[in-house]
């Protein structure tokens, strides 16, 4: 079968087919597009708000964990002596070292498994 | 300056959709009024419900309105709008079984053949089709697309489509067989 089409389906399709009456069809759909504009609107103001909200009830809260996490990672693991060898070997001789070096080892492990 | 109700009434329709495309709402409220006879008419052809048709036709405009922008040919807004509708009408009988059990398998006898009675009995004729069947007839009929454009928006494949409208027509002309009788029995007179 090809495009064509049956005749009496067609001329039934087209005798059903009417101009519909715009009446309040419009006026209805730009209803709606004014209400989710504003809904849109709404939203981002929501979300501007609660993020605000939250900045001022957390700051404070948050400095102090990122303080004390900050202290805590620096944390040498072998107390030397000397002040510049401290410093020195901070990366490796802190908690932050050795974190690091645990998930480095676990990269290279997991990678060694996978291959 | 501002634009009033029917300013763009005149305005060629690639003018008017690049204007909405840019947020002019009374461009886009143009467009609705000039399309939303063929989309009702299609949504109603779909679902043989008037009220649920001008649901999902508002849908439909709702989701022009909102994709618009995306728009790259404003000339191509007639098609872009009725793929829209075909989505539109795809999702929606995905969440709902729309019309089972309504469909009659009696044949239709026809009573006054004004435009009116024309609609009803097509749309109950309508209704005792499966759903693909049924698309793929309307956009056939009523979107008057080629079976490949069919195949191509509907995702199927193109020996069912032209199955399914096959088919469909069979259905349709046992079910809708008064109104061939009363055509021959016109042609006779």
């Amino acid at each position: 079968m090809n495009d064509e089409r049956d005749p009496l389906l067609e001329s039934l399709f087209s005798q059903a087919e009417r101009e519909l009456v715009e009446d309040n069809f419009t006026a209805q759909v730009m209803d709606r597009v004014e209400k989710r504009r504003r809904n849109v609107l709404i939203g981002r103001f929501a979300i501007v708000a609660f993020i605000i909200v939250l900045e001022l009830l957390l700051s404070a809260p948050l400095q102090n964990t990122a303080g004390v996490i900050t202290q805590a990672l620096g944390t040498s693991l072998i107390e030397v002596e000397s002040e510049w060898l401290t410093l020195v070997f901070a990366p490796l001789n802190s908690i932050a070292g050795l974190i690091g070096t645990v998930l480095l080892g676990m990269q290279i492990l997991y990678r060694r498994m996978v291959r | 300056m501002p634009a009033t109700p029917g300013y763009y009434a005149e305005g060629p329709e690639a003018l008017v959709v690049s204007l909405a495309s840019k947020g002019d709402r009374d461009a886009f409220a143009e467009l609705v009024r000039r399309r939303q006879s063929w989309i009702r008419n299609l949504m109603q052809r779909c679902c043989g419900d008037r009220s649920l048709a001008d649901d999902l036709s508002q849908q439909v405009f709702l989701q022009a309105w909102r994709k618009i922008r995306q728009l790259k040919e404003p000339g191509k807004f007639a098609s872009w709008l009725k793929q829209l509708a075909i989505n539109e009408w795809l999702q929606y009988l995905r969440k709902n079984d729309v019309m089972r059990g309504a469909a009659s398998d009696e044949e239709i006898t026809m009573s006054r053949h004004d435009k009116t009675s024309v609609a009803m009995d097509l749309d109950l004729a309508m209704a005792a089709l499966p759903d693909p069947v049924r698309l793929c007839i309307i956009l056939s009929y009523h979107a008057r697309m080629s079976h490949t454009e069919i195949a191509d928006v509907t995702d199927m494949q193109l020996g069912t489509v032209k199955s399914h409208i096959r088919r469909g027509s069979e259905r349709l002309r046992e079910l809708l067989s008064a109104y061939d009788e009363s055509t021959d029995a016109e042609d006779t007179q």
